[in-house]
């Protein structure tokens, strides 16, 4: 049979998406930088 | 016997598409993170959307690193060494927190930065090598599954009458089925062509030749007598097990010691 079994993913597979999202959170954070100044634009003294 | 782990932190050879794949993206942003932009010329300033934000990689940490537990524990034979890697993902990413929270409350400052990006190269790090871990853990299953498979041949060949073969028969074939169902996964996962093409031949054969070692064997058991009968019985026995070895071979990363011929010899 060529048919891939699906029901039980791999070790591999389980952590594929969890690494995807922490990459991801932290590129977030790392590309944050312009926050700080809208805020002190929004709101004038 | 117990299966051995050759477990090499420093050995990062990457052998699925799935860690690959996984891993591409993880590895060039832990390249290009070291070389990030200067310093922002912006003012000082807080923002709530930056401790949003370093909330979110606490939370993804705590994730990965629940999920990768979850793993250790399920297979205790490789527990210790997933629970270290564990631990290092959990070590970093206390430290990359603490980074970022400093980050978050001073985020124009070029070495709170510096820092925080440090700290996400040694996460990202210490994230990959759970991943390639991970990796092994599967291979290691289907060593496992293939020495179960190993243990029923060894029943079969040793059987001296019909029940006792029947019985061995019906293990073999339940066990083997489940092999044939994790090489598949595994030949899906392989990056390299020809082991993939390996894998699929000792699939195809040890499908062929389950239901055919059963017949024979059960000639053989009736006329243990009949060369004929014995010839054919060792034949077909010898096809399986060269199967066996290649799956064995190709779930270590070797090439396969001898090709697999199923077109050939008597049947």
């Amino acid at each position: 049979s060529t048919q891939f079994e699906t029901t039980h993913p791999s070790a591999v597979q389980r952590l594929s998406e969890p690494s995807q999202m922490l990459k991801h959170a932290v590129v977030n954070l790392i590309n944050y930088q312009d926050d700080a100044d809208l805020a002190t634009r929004a709101i004038p003294e | 016997g117990p299966i051995s782990l050759k477990w090499d932190p420093k050995n990062l050879e990457i052998r699925t598409m799935s860690v690959e794949k996984t891993l591409e993206p993880l590895v060039m942003q832990v390249t290009t993170l070291v070389s990030t932009k200067g310093p922002s010329k912006k003012k000082k300033g807080r923002s709530k959307r930056a401790h949003v934000l370093v909330a979110a990689v606490e939370k993804a940490t705590e994730n990965f690193i629940l999920q990768g537990e979850q793993i250790a524990y399920e297979n205790p034979d490789i527990k210790q060494e997933m629970l270290s890697a564990v631990d290092e993902v959990r070590k970093t990413g206390d430290a990359m927190s603490l980074a970022a929270r400093e980050f978050a409350e001073d985020p124009c400052s070029s070495m709170k930065r510096g820092n925080m990006v440090r700290a996400a190269r040694n996460l990202l790090s210490a994230v990959t090598r759970l991943l390639i871990l991970a990796d092994m853990v599967d291979v290691h299953l289907l060593l496992k599954s293939l020495q179960v498979v190993e243990d029923d041949l060894e029943k079969v060949r040793n059987a001296s009458s019909q029940p006792e073969l029947l019985e061995s028969i019906r293990s073999f074939g339940r066990n083997a089925g489940e092999l044939i169902a994790q090489a598949a996964k595994r030949q899906q996962e392989l990056k390299d062509v020809q082991l993939r093409d390996d894998l699929a031949a000792a699939r195809a054969v040890l499908k062929k030749h389950s239901t055919m070692l059963l017949t024979a064997s059960k000639v053989y058991v009736r006329h243990p007598e009949l060369a004929a009968a014995k010839a054919n019985r060792d034949y077909v026995f010898k096809q399986v097990c060269e199967a066996v070895n290649t799956i064995s071979d190709v779930a270590q990363g070797k090439s396969p010691a001898m090709p697999q011929q199923p077109y050939d010899g008597p049947g």
